[in-house]
């Protein structure tokens, strides 16, 4: 049994305006000791997808619509409130993007870190004050036991990030959620939090969910990827096989946009156009109108389903263009257009 | 490269020593000094007409500062700026307002760089007419439909409001104000980093074309070596104030002289899982606290060049290797 | 934002080549944007309603009516309301319905006229504090603090005494006070704003500080500062009445509400209507203004444009 289990997770953001399907049908596997990373540009769905397994969508406007999430076999969206905040925390842990302001800046570090401790384990002060200083000094933090009485300005962005990490594998959680942890710091300091977030998965057997937007680093850190696209999961699979393999035309071409230290081309490849409105309904396959394999049929039609190419890879794959050709040549194509 | 090649200035932005300086006022009640933050710190540079440099750093390293010096945004503490032989740097107020239009800046973030209150008209006729300030009426619209189309926007939305748009859009339209004046130099301040991946592609291609058939010389500054070394001629990496090494986009990657340029390089994660797997990284040892503010010794011009146009700095490097590892498996 | 109207951007090439649009697409301006957010507060749009109708009653009320609001009818003196007289009479035997009007048309106009003062005293002053900073932001928002200081009464009473009372004074005297607070609510988003990119954008064109301010920087403080002028009004009418209070605001025969209310409390408990007329109208304004203000701040507020 995976320890994560997600099976047609739906949630929509119900908002003046109508209706936003923010994340469509999404089902995810993981077991102990992987990582995960869910790949996708602003408004795919990604973060909502995250949100949505911790129960953390503000409700109203959000609306988890239907779906399972099966952690260790119990679906968390059948638990009482309650039962959810000892989980969070304790077996699930998230952390988030700016580092700069998920700390509390009025309290020192050591209260925050004391009151994470405290929340879900009877201790006294003194010992949670150690295994705090215990646990800074796990994430690399110099001198933990003087530093641990700070306020978090007096720590640099990447410092903060390993506190926030510190706090959130303070409890030992099965399950760590990282959004977007590292794009608010610099290459270096970005690296250096990989690290630990790996190192503490390999001594702890934590799975990881990674959300990013960043190729590279779910190339470095990932075993299995998932690619989202207005709302949906569009490709998922090995993270070898997402990277060599790809063939959902969004993932083929979001790896031709990026540029790249090896190769220097006159042109990027372009993706043409914005990624679709999810307040309107999407007939068909929603990358369609910026596909750039040749069209043979209208953009009507049923939207396609998820289908299982290889072992563990998934693809949703329309027949509203025509794939014969490799998207290499393609995507040359377009790319001399754009040149010129 | 074109023919023109030799009609263009060699010397087209030239930065003697510039250092831009911020003082830390002094401690209520003792009036000791608190310091100085020497966010640029003695910059040499010879900027060629038509060119593209980039500027990459991390945060702190005072690349941001150095943009909005080199824009007189903010008056450098000392050293000269010359563009086109004429020293900005010793303009008044009044005369860099004239010239501003010679230079104009694209900013990081597409939803605080537009005026909410005004259409995207406005904006970018209010820009043409510090050039030209007798356009109106039809000649007026006209250069503006042009400039739109330029950027690759649909110039019947040109009555609409910043908040109509995406983020990649205003960023066009940012790139259309910046260019209404006929600017002869463009700094671009991460002007993709706060896009998404399939719009910052459009943006790096729009940005080199127009570099490309319009002859800009432009600044792009960014913390992406990757993004950098795409749109770049030249690449300069600043550390702490200071180019530690400055030379063609492709020596920069493939021949990274420096050893923080070299830590920077390895730091940057591949899309490609193979070769992540076997990355040899190296770390440096981390910063020796408040040196930045401590004062440091002036070296004027300590870059030496190890090969043609390839400059490296000499001063003695603070951080020392902690130790050249595989990534974790 | 809008996604929906997006163009396929990216095809530059395509669209170079295309002729010049016939038509133009309109933009909504983030003031019509929050015109039609405050159009589905209820309470608001009723407030908005039952003010103007209490404008118009004042306005144009006293050319339909009858009487004259000065002239007295001893004999028919302080009678309850009647079908002749529809909110009774004073002590004088003034018809009190002419009366309020009259009130009425001197309290709005005070707090409208002083709001009015302050505005535009307020914006221009913390604006140009603000956007120049410095030894000059310092200065000028000393004088500030020190006026602050002064105490309003003796300040007004000093007024008075040098120029003799007149209607015009009042204005002055709390215009005076109320442009205050708004150049320091000013200041403080222009402070706010002067960082944010469009503003360096406007100085890197060498746009001039007249045009910063003016263009650049006003139009986006504005809308906290209409939502605080809204509430500026009541609290204006309410200055005026407590002035009035004390015999130094509006002197008969002129009458505004505070003088009536004044008037009516000192003979409530044997005539109320003298009270419960002007009371009620001064209250229904001040709770229509505050309504007022809050729609509108919610309206101009850019978080709830989110939704």
């Amino acid at each position: 049994m995976p320890l994560l289990d997600v099976r047609n997770l739906t949630t929509s953001f119900h908002l003046r305006s109508g209706v936003v399907r923010a994340a469509q049908n999404i089902s995810l596997q993981l077991d102990r000791g992987e990582t995960l990373g869910i790949v996708g540009e602003s408004g795919s769905g990604k973060s909502v997808t995250c949100y949505s397994i911790m129960r953390l969508i503000p409700q109203p406007p959000g609306r988890i619509e239907s779906g399972e999430v099966l952690f260790d076999g119990q679906d968390l969206l059948q638990v009482s409130e309650a039962q959810m905040r000892d989980i969070r925390g304790t077996k699930i842990s998230m952390i988030f993007q700016d580092p700069m302001t998920s700390l509390n800046p009025y309290l020192r570090i050591s209260t925050q870190m004391i009151e994470a401790i405290r929340v879900h384990e009877k201790m006294d002060e003194k010992q949670a004050l150690s295994k705090a200083i215990t646990a800074l000094e796990e994430v690399g933090i110099p001198d933990a036991a003087s530093r641990v009485r700070s306020y978090p300005h007096e720590f640099s962005g990447g410092m903060r990030q390993r506190v926030m990490i510190a706090i959130a594998l303070i409890n030992d959680p099965d399950l760590l959620i990282a959004d977007e942890p590292t794009t608010a710091l610099d290459v270096t300091v970005q690296a250096q939090v990989l690290d630990i977030i790996k190192e503490r998965q390999q001594r702890l057997g934590t799975a990881v969910i990674l959300v990013t937007h960043d190729l590279g680093v779910v190339a470095g850190t990932c075993d299995k990827v998932q690619v989202m696209y207005a709302g949906q999961v569009v490709e998922s699979g090995a993270v070898d096989q997402i990277f060599y393999e790809p063939q959902h035309a969004y993932t083929q071409s979001l790896q031709k946009a990026i540029p790249s230290l090896g190769e220097k081309n006159e042109a990027l490849y372009t993706i043409t156009g914005t990624p679709p409105d999810l307040a309107k309904p999407i007939s068909g396959c929603a990358f369609y109108p910026r596909c750039p394999y040749p069209k043979i049929k209208g953009e009507e039609g049923d939207p396609p389903q998820l289908v299982e190419r290889a072992d563990g890879h998934c693809v949703r794959e329309c027949g509203h263009c025509d794939r014969s050709k490799p998207i290499e040549s393609v995507l040359a194509q377009e790319v001399t257009e754009a040149a010129e | 490269m074109s023919d023109s090649d030799t009609a263009l200035r060699e010397d087209f932005l030239v930065l003697e020593n510039v250092e831009q300086h911020f003082d830390l006022g002094r401690a209520l009640l003792t009036r000791e000094s608190k310091g100085v933050v020497k966010a640029v710190d003695g910059i040499s540079l010879t900027i060629r007409e038509g060119e593209i440099l980039g500027i990459v750093g991390e945060s702190g390293c005072g690349k941001t500062t150095l943009s909005r010096t080199i824009m007189q945004l903010i008056r450098p503490t000392s050293g000269r700026i010359f563009l086109e032989g004429k020293e900005l740097s010793a303009l008044s107020d009044a005369d860099i307002r004239a010239e501003r239009i010679n230079f104009q800046m694209i900013f990081q973030d597409p939803y605080a760089s537009l005026n909410p209150r005004l259409t995207v008209f406005t904006t970018i006729s209010e820009a043409i007419r510090t050039r030209h300030p007798d356009v109106r009426g039809e000649a007026l619209r006209g250069r503006v439909i042009e400039l739109l189309r330029t950027v690759g926007l649909n110039p019947a939305q040109m009555n609409r409001y910043p908040h109509e748009f995406s983020g990649g859009q205003r960023q066009r339209v940012a790139i259309a104000r910046a260019l209404a004046p006929e600017p002869k130099l463009v700094i671009a301040d991460e002007p993709v980093s706060a896009l998404d991946v399939s719009i910052q592609s459009q943006i790096l291609n729009l940005l080199k074309r127009l570099s490309r058939e319009m002859g800009l010389t432009m600044i792009f500054v960014s913390h992406d070596l990757s993004v950098v070394r795409y749109i770049a001629d030249r690449i300069a990496v600043m550390y702490r104030g200071r180019i530690i090494e400055l030379g063609r986009a492709e020596t920069i990657v493939d021949d990274p002289r420096h050893i923080y340029t070299k830590a920077l390089m390895s730091a940057i994660p591949q899309p490609d899982p193979r070769a992540e797997r076997t990355r040899e990284r190296i770390l440096l040892e981390d910063e020796p606290p408040g040196a930045d503010k401590s004062p440091g010794k002036d070296v004027e011009d300590d870059l030496e060049e190890v090969t043609p146009g390839h400059l490296v700095s000499t001063r003695p490097f603070e951080r020392r290797v902690k130790e050249a590892e595989a990534p974790a498996q | 934002m809008s996604r929906s109207a997006d163009i396929v951007a990216g095809a530059e090439q395509r669209l170079a080549a295309a002729p010049v649009p016939e038509e133009f697409e309109k933009g909504t301006s983030l003031w019509e944007d929050a015109w039609h957010r405050l159009q589905r507060n209820r309470l608001a749009m009723i407030s908005l309603f039952v003010f103007s109708a209490i404008v118009l009653f004042c306005v144009i009320g006293p050319f339909l009516s009858p009487y004259d609001a000065e002239a007295q009818d001893l004999l028919k003196g302080a009678q309850g309301p009647s079908a002749e007289h529809w909110f009774g009479t004073d002590t004088l035997g003034r018809d009190l319905m002419v009366r309020t009007m009259e009130g009425g048309r001197i309290s709005l106009l005070v707090g409208l006229i002083a709001t009015l003062v302050a505005l535009a005293i307020g914006v221009v002053y913390g604006a140009t504090a603000g956007y120049l900073g410095g030894k000059v932001d310092a200065t000028m928002m000393r004088i500030v603090d020190t006026l602050y200081a002064l105490p309003f009464t003796i300040f007004v009473i000093l007024l008075m005494v040098a120029f003799g009372r007149s209607l015009w004074l009042i204005f002055v005297a709390i215009g005076a006070v109320e442009w205050l607070s708004m150049a320091r609510i000013v200041r403080a988003g222009v402070i706010g704003l002067k960082k944010q990119e469009f503003v360096e954008a406007a100085v890197s064109l060498g746009y001039s500080h007249t045009r910063i301010i003016v263009r650049h920087l006003i139009p986006n403080v504005l809308g906290p500062v209409i939502v605080i002028a809204t509430l500026t009004v009541p609290a204006v009418m309410l200055l005026e009445a407590f002035l009035s209070f004390l015999g130094l605001g509006v002197q008969p025969p002129n009458a505004s509400w505070g003088v009536l209310i004044n008037e009516g409390q000192q003979n409530m408990e044997i005539f109320p209507w003298l009270l419960m007329f002007p009371a009620f109208f001064f209250a229904l304004t001040l709770f229509t203004l505050n309504f007022l203000g809050d729609g509108l701040r919610d309206a101009l507020d850019p978080k709830s444009a989110k939704d």
